[in-house]
């Protein structure tokens, strides 16, 4: 449904060199840093910032091949932007409504009762978590294709999280052929919805993996002097001292745990893989 | 289109609603303290095509704009919203302002299709659809703080050329005031009308074409 192939960005010394794609039916995360690059490649992915190189295909169209029908498609939630401060809910219904001729009024109308959006109050009033709720709803609710959602969990506490990864997951219910890609620095809500994951850092992804392969397979072993040199290399990504002697990151956990019974193979969180990817030595 | 005009009158609701209903009580308080004929349509039509601008100002509140970008709406389309929007405010303030001085010019018991009071009446249009062509590209060239600061100063640098070239005029012996009178008297009611209608359709023609310019070229 996604490609994107080399997508450059150059600002000042950051540059951006992006390569990924989402699948019809699948849940796509991005994850990384603040300014790793992910809120540049969702810009350029939607047309907002022209890219320096590189191919960008939705639906099969560059952005600047987009229609008013190819964006309809879409339901985008942007970290810092959203509809006017100065209008409320009620204000904005009529502005879907004649933007999205498959825009579900009833739908909204549900979700906002359901999450407590007040409709009359201004959305400048709104607090944090009710604005993040806001946007991931109008995303939802006029027959988007895809979701390009930008850190649509930041700043919000666990129960609002909770609310907006829930109303993701609806979305996936109701059609299997819709797909969703996020982003977020929060690893634990990508690990728990995505079905696959990359990981982006200093404008260059590092890593692309299943989450149920990072889940079933990814380890992380903590061997002290000796046994990190008795153990077999060749499935080790990234290794990094520690006091007791070295954390590894493997991609092949079953294997160390059946060989190397004595050495510690502990299951690896999505946040340790980014801390070993990113602050780990190859070998 | 429709949903950003849909959007932009909302903003008019909430925001311009008070503006106007100032205005018009200042304009009615002028007219009724002895102002010039035509003060309210004057005022009205210059406060509301000032509104009109600023509506680019709600556009950006906390980032906004990109989120409108990636609506269904077309950078162009943008623009075109911009300007019809513009148009159909200044052009409401102005009846609204052209309706309560007349009601002023019946109570006086002037006639209310004097050719010279309607012409008077139409130049306000005119002033506010030049003034919104200045500022509609750029306000969208120059965001925030920059584009705040480009209202006054764009009120200034006219000003400032205006008076520098008259007072240029004046050192060179030329006599402004009398030659434009002169020039107006040549150019006859039917001259005049023609003038105030090419100008601002001239200059909203240009501003247009540079407002698509900039925002096609915009990065969000």
């Amino acid at each position: 449904m996604l490609k994107i192939e080399h997508l450059k960005k150059e600002y000042g010394d950051f540059t951006l060199d992006c390569t990924m794609r989402v699948e019809p039916g699948s849940i796509t995360g991005l994850v990384g840093e603040n300014g790793a690059g992910k809120s540049t490649t969702f810009k350029a992915v939607l047309g907002l910032i022209r890219s320096d190189g590189g191919k960008i295909a939705l639906f099969g169209k560059t952005p600047e091949q987009f229609t008013k029908e190819d964006r309809r498609k879409m339901g985008v939630v942007l970290a810092d932007s959203g509809f006017s401060g100065y209008l409320n809910v009620r204000e904005v219904l009529p502005v879907l409504n004649a933007m999205y001729p498959k825009f579900d009024r009833k739908r909204f109308g549900e979700l906002c009762r359901r999450f407590d959006i007040p409709m009359d109050k201004k959305i400048r009033e709104f607090s944090t978590g009710m604005k993040a709720k806001l946007k991931v709803i109008t995303a939802v609710t006029h027959g988007a294709e895809i979701l390009i959602l930008d850190e649509p969990t930041s700043g919000l506490d666990v129960m609002a999280r909770r609310d907006v990864l829930d109303i993701l997951r609806e979305y996936m219910e109701e059609d299997d052929t819709r797909s969703i890609l996020i982003s977020s620095h929060i690893s634990t809500d990508l690990e728990n919805l995505c079905d696959d994951i990359y990981m982006i850092h200093d404008g260059k992804i590092i890593l692309h993996e299943d989450t149920d392969v990072l889940r079933e397979e990814y380890g992380l072993i903590k061997a002290d002097e000796d046994q990190f040199a008795r153990l077999d290399k060749s499935y080790i990504l990234k290794v990094r001292r520690e006091s007791y002697g070295y954390a590894c990151l493997t991609d092949q956990k079953q294997y160390y745990r059946e060989n190397y019974p004595d050495v510690v193979v502990e299951n690896s969180m999505l946040d340790e893989v980014i801390a070993m990817m990113i602050g780990g030595e190859k070998l | 289109m429709k949903g950003l005009l849909i959007k932009d009158f909302q903003l008019v609701k909430t925001q311009g609603k008070t503006l106007l209903i100032v205005a018009l009580a200042l304009g009615v308080f002028m007219e009724i303290a002895g102002m010039s004929e035509g003060f309210v349509t004057g005022y009205i039509t210059i406060i509301m095509s000032v509104f009109a601008a600023t509506s680019i100002s709600y556009d950006e509140y906390e980032n906004c704009f990109s989120f409108l970008m990636v609506l269904p709406v077309s950078r162009k389309e943008y623009v075109n919203e911009k300007y019809v929007f513009s148009g159909i405010l200044i052009f409401s303030a102005w009846l609204i302002g052209l309706t309560v001085g007349s009601v002023f010019r019946i109570i006086r018991g002037e006639p209310v299709l004097s050719a010279e009071w309607l012409a008077g009446c139409f130049s306000y249009i005119t002033v506010a659809a030049v003034f919104l062509s200045l500022m509609l590209p750029l306000r969208l060239k120059f965001e925030g703080e920059k584009g705040r600061v480009v209202l006054p100063l764009a009120i200034a640098a006219m000003g400032i050329l205006i008076y520098g070239g008259v007072r240029l005029a004046d050192l060179a012996g030329i006599d402004v005031t009398g030659s434009s009178i002169k020039i107006l008297n040549q150019m006859g009611a039917a001259g005049i009308m023609a003038m105030l209608v090419i100008i601002p359709t001239a200059a909203a023609v240009i501003s247009w074409i540079c407002s698509r310019h900039i925002l096609e070229k915009k990065e969000f």
